[in-house]
C-alpha cells in the first residue's frame, strides 16, 4: 500500500505525541548509572523524530553514478530506543537527480529516488549534549522514478542498503541540530542486456543530511517494561 | 438540436476511449547498437541516434527513448527505454548532407531476448539536389512527355520478429517523377528532388508522341543544376 507523504508525516507526528504524553506521567525516580561514552541515564530518551534536508551524491562506476547528478531531498526517521542508546526505526525519504547521460541510461531527464527502510543503531555520548551515533537500514526499498519532459516516463525498483554515521548536538532540550552521513546502495531488478548487466545492476550515491531531531520520553523501552 | 448534442458527445467519447498512450514499460532498458558508414565505407562519426516508440493511435505521442551519437570508428551503442507498442523506430541521420534510415518494427509482442536491436552496418549517402527547369522554346503546340528515374536516397527497413520484410521496407527504391506539358503547361521551373550523390537519374522524353528518348544522368555535384528546352 502507497501512502502519500502528508499521511506517513501525520501517523508519525500522531504516534509520536502519543508516545511523548505517554512518558510525562512517568515518575523520575531514573538510576544514575553511567557509562562513558556508551549510555548516560540523565539523557535517555525513549524515541525521537527527525527531519532532515538531503544532498544525494552520486559515485562510482554504475548507473548512477555515472549517470546521476544529485539536486537535493528530504529524509523523515522515526525511531525507539529498544535498550541504552540501541535503536529501532523506520526512515523514509526521497532523492532528486538529474539525468546528465541519457546515451548511458535512456532518455529520461531526471530522476526521484524514494527511499523507505527500517533503521537500526547506537547512538553514543561522547560528549555533554553531543550525540555520535550509527546507523544500518534493515529491509530497505528503492523506486526511481524516471521523468520525460512530455509527462511520460517509467519506474526502476530495487532494494536498498543504507549506512549511515550521525553528529548531533542538543541545543534545547530535546532538541538536536543533525548532521548526517548515508551511503547507499540501491541493487535493482532492472532487465538489462548482459554487457549492460554490472553497469545497472546495483547504484551507489551518498548523503549529507542537515535537520532537526526532537526526542520525547525519558527511559529506554526496555526499562518501560521491567518491574 | 438535440441531434446535434448527441452527435457532438458522440464524436467526444470517440475521442476520448480510442486514446492510447504510447507505453514504456517499469525495469527494463534495451540496447541499440550498429555502426554508421557512408557510401565509401568510411565510418561517420557523430551521426545521431534516436530511439522513438509510438502507440500509433490517435492521440498517441511519439516518444524519445534513447539517443546518442557514432564515435569516430562509426559504431553506436545507445541504452534506451522500451515498451510494447505498435512502432518501435530508430532514426539515424547526419546533417542534412546525408540519406536518413529508419529501423523499424511492432514491440507489443516482440522483444529481443537479448534485449539487444543489432542494426548492424548502416549506410547513409551523400546526398545532391537535382534542381530542373524545363522550358518549352519551340512554336507553340508541341508537346513534351517527360519522366525522370532515380534512386531514393533515404531508406526504411520494417522488421517483423526480428526478420526483415522486405515487401514493407524501402531501401535504394526506385522513384519516378513525369509529366506532359502542353499550352496548358508548357514548362516545369525550380523544381527538384533529392537523390544520392554519385547515383544515375535516367531523363526518358517523347515530343509530340514520337520516338522515346533516353538520357542517363550522373549525379556529380551537391547541387545539380539540369536545364532541358523543347
Amino acid at each position: 500500500m502507497r501512502l502519500n507523504l502528508a499521511t506517513k508525516v501525520l501517523i508519525i507526528l500522531v504516534f509520536g505525541f502519543q508516545l511523548n504524553a505517554q512518558n510525562d506521567s512517568i515518575s523520575q525516580n531514573k538510576k544514575n548509572s553511567k557509562i562513558p561514552f556508551l549510555f548516560d541515564d540523565e539523557r535517555q530518551y525513549f524515541g525521537a523524530m527527525s527531519i532532515a534536508y538531503q544532498n544525494p551524491m552520486s559515485y562510482g562506476d554504475n548507473f548512477i553514478g555515472e549517470g546521476f547528478e544529485g539536486k537535493g531531498g528530504y529524509n523523515l526517521k522515526f525511531q525507539i530506543y529498544v535498550f541504552k542508546n540501541f535503536f529501532v526505526g523506520f526512515s523514509y525519504g526521497f532523492s532528486n537527480f538529474n539525468n546528465i547521460n541519457t546515451e548511458l541510461l535512456g532518455n529520461y531527464t531526471e530522476s526521484t529516488v524514494e527511499e523507505i527502510s527500517g533503521v537500526i543503531g547506537y547512538e553514543f555520548i561522547p560528549l555533554p549534549k553531543v550525540r555520535l551515533g550509527v546507523n544500518t537500514s534493515i529491509f530497505g526499498n528503492a523506486t526511481l522514478t524516471n521523468s520525460i519532459q512530455s509527462g511520460y516516463g517509467n519506474r526502476d525498483f530495487g532494494k536498498l542498503r543504507n549506512f549511515g554515521v550521525t553528529l548531533e548536538y542538543e541545543f534545547v532540550r530535546n532538541l538536536n541540530i543533525l548532521l548526517e552521513y548515508n551511503w547507499r546502495k540501491i541493487k535493482t531488478d532492472i532487465r538489462v542486456p548482459n554487457e549492460l548487466k554490472s553497469f545497472f545492476e546495483e547504484g551507489t550515491y551518498n548523503t549529507l543530511n542537515v535537520g532537526l531531531k526532537f526526542n520525547f520520553g525519558n527511559e529506554a523501552m526496555a526499562d518501560k517494561i521491567s518491574f | 438540436m438535440l441531434r446535434r448534442l448527441h452527435f457532438a458527445i458522440w464524436l467526444i467519447l470517440i475521442a476520448v476511449f480510442s486514446c492510447e498512450d504510447t507505453e514504456i514499460q517499469n525495469n527494463i532498458r534495451v540496447l541499440v547498437i550498429g555502426n554508421v558508414t557512408d557510401q565509401n565505407t568510411q565510418p561517420i562519426a557523430n551521426a545521431s541516434i534516436r530511439v522513438y516508440a509510438d502507440a500509433d493511435a490517435f492521440g498517441a505521442d511519439r516518444v524519445l527513448l534513447g539517443e546518442g551519437v557514432s564515435d569516430a570508428s562509426g559504431n553506436f551503442n545507445v541504452t534506451s527505454l522500451f515498451g510494447p507498442n505498435e512502432l518501435f523506430l530508430v532514426d539515424i541521420s547526419f546533417g542534412d548532407q546525408f540519406s536518413t534510415y529508419r529501423y523499424q518494427t511492432n514491440t507489443e509482442e516482440f522483444t529481443p531476448g537479448d534485449l539487444t536491436f543489432n542494426l548492424e552496418t548502416i549506410e547513409l549517402k551523400a546526398i545532391a539536389n537535382f534542381n530542373y527547369n524545363i522550358i518549352r522554346e519551340s512554336g507553340e503546340d508541341n508537346t513534351l512527355q517527360y519522366s525522370f528515374s532515380y534512386f531514393d536516397a533515404d531508406c526504411v527497413e520494417v522488421y517483423e520478429d526480428g526478420v526483415l520484410n522486405e515487401t514493407q521496407s524501402n531501401c535504394n527504391g526506385m522513384r519516378f517523377i513525369g509529366s506532359t506539358l502542353n499550352n496548358l503547361s508548357p514548362n516545369v521551373e525550380n523544381r527538384s528532388f533529392i537523390v544520392p550523390l554519385q547515383s544515375q537519374v535516367e531523363f526518358t522524353y517523347s515530343l509530340n508522341e514520337g520516338d522515346v528518348i533516353s538520357e542517363i544522368i550522373t549525379i556529380n555535384s551537391a547541387e545539380y543544376a539540369f536545364e532541358f528546352s523543347y
